[in-house]
């Protein structure tokens, strides 16, 4: 794990390194593989012995996924609400975290601690009563409701991710660009935003995983099945005595597709930070 | 600043007024409703009037009494649970015909077969028409007592009133030291509505169960649909239960109006307030109610008072010895160690394959950064009985694995450190994923010319990881460890799913432990105690980690 | 106007969309919830495509809701007014369900001969405090499943079951005798019943788990596992199957369901579960009814129960039956031609009449996990099955306060 510099390591070192993180990697992926399995396999019980190996390898289980008339239908579902929670609960934490990082006010310390406190109580207990918020609001069985709940779920610790990264942001950026007469908004728009990359990947693709897997309270806000999202969906091949592993396995394969290409996507943002004197970014 | 001053002195003054006359004008509903109520109370007999006889029989009644019919059983039937009747009184239109089989012809059917083991209460009003059931032998008829609604409801304005007076002096009593701005009056105020409201609510001891259950019920404190409560205003109660916070919101709107344009606070509370709102209503809401819930007991459905039983039940570890499974302090001391141990080896793991994986030579890096993703990505449910699978004792790959070394098979759940070495295994590989990719993110926040000037210093990796990474990634890892912590502390499916508690409820957490409470005895004020208690314990972790690291500038600075 | 100028203005109307529109329709609409899917979700669609087709006035609106979700929703929903109408569920719910007033008592409209359908066994888990809350779709119980290549005969006992596996076990001894969940009450039920026991000894849930045919019980089990060593420690349903499909399992107590994970494995039978050679008695498994309860909330409660008496005729049942795999609780379905050969179908159907109705009172839901802890301490870990039970039922007692 040695050389910031920008030169290769020699080769034994390479290989090395390459070497344990294979070691690694395939360890990790090891329980995945029964997932895999299963997801080929045609019946239905869940793997058990030592080989995670394949055996079979049957699609039956996709199509039957896939070709369920309401997947589509189920899948936008999860799209938007998983895009739109990412949006709106990285916007907000943006805001909130750079005028805790930039401003001095009054209420500053306990609007912090507010948002770590909210990540205290249980969530169990919290059920009935958003449910009833929800009713109220109007917003069962409807998208809007699962967006603010899983926003709000989410912006605790986009806050603080966001908040320490501002703060590793010079000051002296803000302070050339201010002379300049850019405005408040500009210098966050401007500067802090594009600088801050690194940071807002991670608080968007955790963002996005917070909705996207979420669901129990999805299960209990939406009672038609057309406003079901994904992981509800999946959810109901477990039955009471059995469950339908084979459908499971590949529902699960696909719903962890997604996060993956956006993990991808997002990770090249993840790399080219900042130097101490000045902005390259 | 004196225009900001007065107005923190004029707003809560007002607030606290506004819930004053709310609370008055709840109490008046409630007295008003339960007169309407007690007149029809009032009304002498029904028995007069409804002749029981073996043929439907017409009447018209004005008032309500309480009736009892016992009825003689006839010869043994198949299905002793159908209803012995074959006509039914209910309210109706004179001239109206029985409609037998309709909604409201079997909600007066239930109503009366309930006086088979009890009392069948007659509404007042309209006329009614009644048959006795077959083999009916006896009717007997009592006299119900009205409540003095008007004595309650003139006691109710002193309680009231006194308990407002009490709320103002807290309020005074509060503001007496220190400066006075508008925020730290409207704090003050919102605490002595909320106190005003408590001691009203305490204050109905002397009223029958049923009255004092209807009071609170109107403010917010009770629930459900028991044995009183008749819905009065769904909306009442939460008004009530929401004007503590009218101050806030009140002395809010106040500075904001009278705070000058130009002032840096101004622009600062526009970029906080739209996350602060979302976090208000949809997590402080939930939250007060469940930190009233842990004062009640749950009865399906009903939620009563019990004050602090709750958590003396849990912290005197009824039933069970202080140090044995199942005791409040056992579960905490494992709940600890869990967290502890889940939360050095995610950031461990997490930070290690980070630095690796954040060289921007490494070939493939995208590859496995994408690969170790995975346990994050598949949904648990599934992964975690796959773990549990691989622990089993005769056919788990665990110990097929450890038998080729040549270890005798473990029952991973028969003992505990075993159990609970597999639920931290199973953890671990769930959790260090996303300390990876935190710990990626935060890492770019290290300038890279720092470890330039290092090299031409001659550092070693250790000094530069010691002296720069360590110390630079504190600002963007100690919240995320912080938080980690928190969530690991109410991590509860993991355990739920791998060791299930074994054995014997000893590798359970406090969450699984509350989770129980509440969905396998339906004890949701028992629950919820646990978790105001686990809350309590994770505030005080969090001031105290705010206290002893220097991680406080982090979360705090 | 541009795309990217749209799409913020579609995905806030796809948020706000309600998505249960259907256009002006003035039939009375039935919201029914259920778990339902694959074939027995086929068989109930088509049921209510039958009574639509023959009540052009009702619209009867299904809702496939996850298992595990199921009842807190109900729970939670119904007292305030988004609940359905109808729902499925199994029965262990109904003594809670009743005291919270969220499900309606039926026996009003309910009559004789309606009653009369049914298996005298399945309707009495629908009553709760005297009242009926509840028409029965099905049932689910246990029975013996057998490797027809190890085991040929049905045992008539456990000395028989056991001298059998035994003699497997000594010709190859990767064979074992008996699998199932062992630290599950479900699957230890019939155990428990076959000595005498029960789970509570009255109607006011005095609780009789510690009582001395239960120890008699662990005690039995016990033996299986440790001296006669023909049962597996720890069995998962997982393990269970996939033992059984690799024949290393001579028996197997399982349900219904398991045709299902067999799949297209063949050489296996059914047969009610023996007589405990020790007592003479038979074993007997818990017996669950899924019913099809109704709302208190609903807001057309006879319009409701029509449909519930609807999908509970004899004839529709049957269709349940062939098309669904569903073991109906309709006596009439199993004297059909098309049924009567099935032995899988007649095994189940004589095992429910040896069958012990599982509890629907409220306090039944906090037996199960200290009794999940007092039968691995007791049957697996090898401690006194006595105190084992005994610590369970003071546990479930000091909950029960």
């Amino acid at each position: 794990m040695s050389a910031h510099e920008h030169t290769d390591p020699r080769p034994p070192v390479r290989w090395a390194t390459h070497a344990l993180l294979i070691v690694f990697t395939v360890g990790t992926l090891f329980p995945v593989l029964w997932v895999i399995k299963m997801a080929l396999r045609p019946s239905q019980d869940f793997a058990t012995g030592l080989n995670p190996l394949p055996t079979e390898f049957s699609l039956q289980n996709f199509a039957d996924i896939v070709g369920d008339p309401l997947f589509g239908r189920q899948l936008l579902n999860s799209t938007v609400v998983s895009g739109v929670t990412t949006l709106v609960g990285v916007f907000l934490a943006c805001t909130a975290a750079y005028a805790f990082s930039r401003f001095r006010f009054p209420g500053r310390r306990a609007g912090l601690a507010a948002f770590l406190v909210t990540q205290m109580f249980p969530g169990t207990m919290m059920m009935i009563p958003l449910y009833q918020l929800m009713d109220w609001l109007g917003l069962l069985d409807r998208m809007l409701g699962l967006v603010l709940v899983y926003s709000t779920t989410a912006i605790p610790f986009c806050v603080f991710m966001l908040k320490g990264y501002f703060d590793t942001i010079p000051k002296d950026l803000e302070e050339s660009a201010l002379m300049d007469g850019a405005s408040q908004f500009t210098i966050f728009w401007r500067i802090i935003l594009p600088l801050s990359r690194p940071a807002i990947a991670v608080t968007a693709l955790f963002s996005f995983m917070t909705a996207w897997n979420e669901y129990i309270l999805a299960a209990t806000f939406m009672s038609d099945e057309r406003a079901y999202t994904l992981p509800v969906r999946l959810q109901a091949f477990v039955g009471d005595y059995t469950t339908e592993w084979g459908h499971f396995a590949a529902g699960a394969l696909i719903v962890s597709a997604p996060v993956m290409a956006l993990f991808f996507a997002l990770q090249k943002h993840l790399v080219g930070g900042l130097t101490s004197g000045g902005v390259k970014g | 600043m004196a225009r900001a001053t007065r107005a923190g002195y004029v707003a809560p003054l007002l607030a606290c007024l506004f819930a004053a006359l709310l609370g008055d004008m709840a109490w008046q509903q409630y007295a008003q409703h339960n007169a309407d109520r007690a007149g029809a109370w009032s009304a002498q007999r029904l028995a007069s009037a409804l002749a029981v006889s073996p043929q439907p029989a017409a009447m018209t009644t004005t008032g309500g009494a309480l009736l009892r019919v016992v009825v003689d059983d006839p010869a043994p039937r198949p299905y002793a649970f159908l209803p012995r009747l074959s006509y039914v009184a209910h309210p109706m239109a004179a001239g109206q015909a029985l409609d037998p089989g309709s909604d409201g012809d079997k909600a007066a059917a239930d109503a009366w077969s309930k006086g088979r083991d009890g009392a069948f209460v007659a509404r007042a009003g309209g006329q009614w028409r009644a048959a006795a059931p077959a083999g009916a032998r006896q009717v007997a008829v009592a006299d119900v007592p009205a409540p003095d609604w008007a004595r309650v409801a003139a006691t109710g304005r002193w309680r009231l009133l006194g308990a407002l007076a009490l709320g103002l002096t807290a309020w005074l009593l509060l503001l007496w030291r220190g400066p006075l701005r508008p925020w730290r009056a409207a704090a003050g105020a919102g605490v002595a509505v909320l106190l005003a409201e408590a001691a009203l609510a305490l204050s109905m001891y002397d009223l029958t169960d049923h009255q004092a259950h209807q009071v609170r019920w109107v403010l917010g404190l009770v629930s459900g649909h028991g044995p009183a409560p008749e819905p009065l205003l769904p909306e009442l109660g939460v008004l009530v239960l929401a004007a503590p916070l009218l101050p806030l919101v009140l002395a809010g709107a106040v500075g904001w109006f009278t705070c000058s344009a130009r002032s840096p606070h101004r622009a600062a509370y526009a970029y906080v307030a739209p996350a602060m709102a979302g976090m208000a209503v949809l997590i402080l809401a939930p939250f007060a109610f469940g930190l009233l819930l842990a004062f009640t007991r749950h009865d399906h459905g009903t939620f009563t008072f019990v004050g602090l039983r709750n958590f003396v039940q849990i912290l005197r570890s009824e039933g069970v010895g202080f140090w044995e499974p199942l005791s409040f302090y056992f579960t905490l001391a494992v709940t600890v160690a869990w967290t502890a141990l889940n939360v050095i080896l995610h950031a461990a793991i997490g930070l290690a394959l980070a630095l690796v994986l954040k060289e921007p030579t490494l070939r493939l890096k995208g590859v496995y950064r994408v690969l170790l993703i995975v346990p994050w990505a598949v949904p648990n449910y599934i992964t975690a009985l796959i773990w549990k699978g691989m622990f089993n004792k005769q056919y788990g790959l665990i110990n097929h694995l450890l038998g080729g070394l040549g270890v005798e098979p473990v029952g991973w759940f028969s003992g505990f450190w075993t159990a609970f070495a597999a639920n931290v295994t199973t953890n671990t590989w769930l959790g260090f994923p996303f300390m990876m990719v935190v710990a990626l993110g935060a890492l770019q926040s290290i300038p890279k010319d720092l470890y330039e000037a290092a090299d031409v210093d001659g550092a070693s990796t250790w000094d530069k990881f010691r002296e720069i990474t360590l110390p630079l990634l504190k600002p963007a890892m100690v919240p995320a460890l912080i938080l980690g912590s928190i969530w690991t502390f109410n991590m509860f499916n993991i355990i739920y799913l791998v060791s299930g508690g074994q054995p014997n409820n000893s590798t359970d957490i406090l969450i699984t432990e509350a989770y129980r409470w509440a969905f396998e005895q339906d004890r949701y004020g028992y629950a919820a105690a646990y978790s105001v208690l686990i809350f309590l314990i994770l505030l005080g972790y969090s001031a105290l980690t705010n206290k002893l690291s220097k991680g406080a500038e982090a979360t705090y600075g | 106007m541009s795309v990217r100028r749209l799409l913020p203005w579609l995905v806030l109307g796809w948020l706000l969309g309600c998505s249960a529109g259907d256009g002006a329709d003035d039939r009375t609409r039935l919201v029914l919830w259920h778990s339902y899917r694959g074939a027995e979700l086929a068989a109930l669609e088509a049921a209510l495509g039958r009574y639509e087709a023959a009540h052009p006035e009702v619209k009867v609106v299904p809702s496939g809701i996850p298992y595990d979700a199921f009842p807190n929703k109900v729970s939670v929903a119904t007292p305030r007014g988004n609940g359905p109408d109808l729902f499925i569920f199994a029965h262990d719910r109904v003594g809670d369900w009743a005291a919270a007033g969220v499900i309606e008592p039926i026996g009003f409209w309910a009559t004789e001969p309606l009653l009369d359908r049914f298996f005298r066994s399945t309707l009495s888990p629908l009553v709760y405090r005297g009242e009926l809350y509840g028409l029965p779709l099905a049932f689910k119980t246990l029975a013996l499943y057998r490797d027809t290549a190890l085991a040929p005969d049905a045992p008539a006992d456990t000395a028989a079951l056991i001298a059998q596996a035994k003699a497997l076990r000594a010709e190859d001894p990767s064979v074992w005798g008996l699998g199932y969940e062992l630290d599950s009450l479900y699957f230890h039920a019939p155990w428990l019943h076959g000595f005498g026991g029960a789970v509570y000894a009255d109607e006011q849930d005095t609780l009789a788990l510690d009582s001395p045919a239960a120890i008699r019980s662990v005690e039995f089990v016990r033996g299986l596992v440790a001296v006669e060593r023909i049962v597996p420690e720890e069995l998962t349903s997982a393990l269970v199957t996939t033992l059984f499909k690799q024949r290393k399992l001579a028996y197997v107590v399982s349900g219904p369901w398991f045709r299902a994970e067999l799949a297209e494995h063949g050489g296996w039978a059914v047969s009610p579960l023996p007589t405990v050679s020790e007592s003479g008695l038979k074993a007997k498994p818990f017996l669950g009814v899924e019913g099809i309860l109704l709302s208190a909330h609903s807001k057309q409660k006879r319009a409701a129960f029509d449909l519930m008496v609807f999908l509970s005729q004899d004839d529709e049942a049957l269709s349940r039956l062939l098309q669904g795999g569903q073991l109906v609780a309709n006596k009439a379905a199993y004297q059909d031609p098309a049924v009567a050969g099935d032995a899988f179908v007649e095994a189940f159907r004589d095992q429910v009449e040896d069958t012990v109705s599982l509890s629907n009172r409220p306090h039944m839901r906090g037996v199960w996990t200290p009794m999940k802890s007092a039968l691995s301490r007791g049957i697996v870990h090898g401690e006194s099955p006595a105190d084992a039970l005994r610590d369970a039922a003071a546990v479930i007692r000091r909950a029960a306060e």
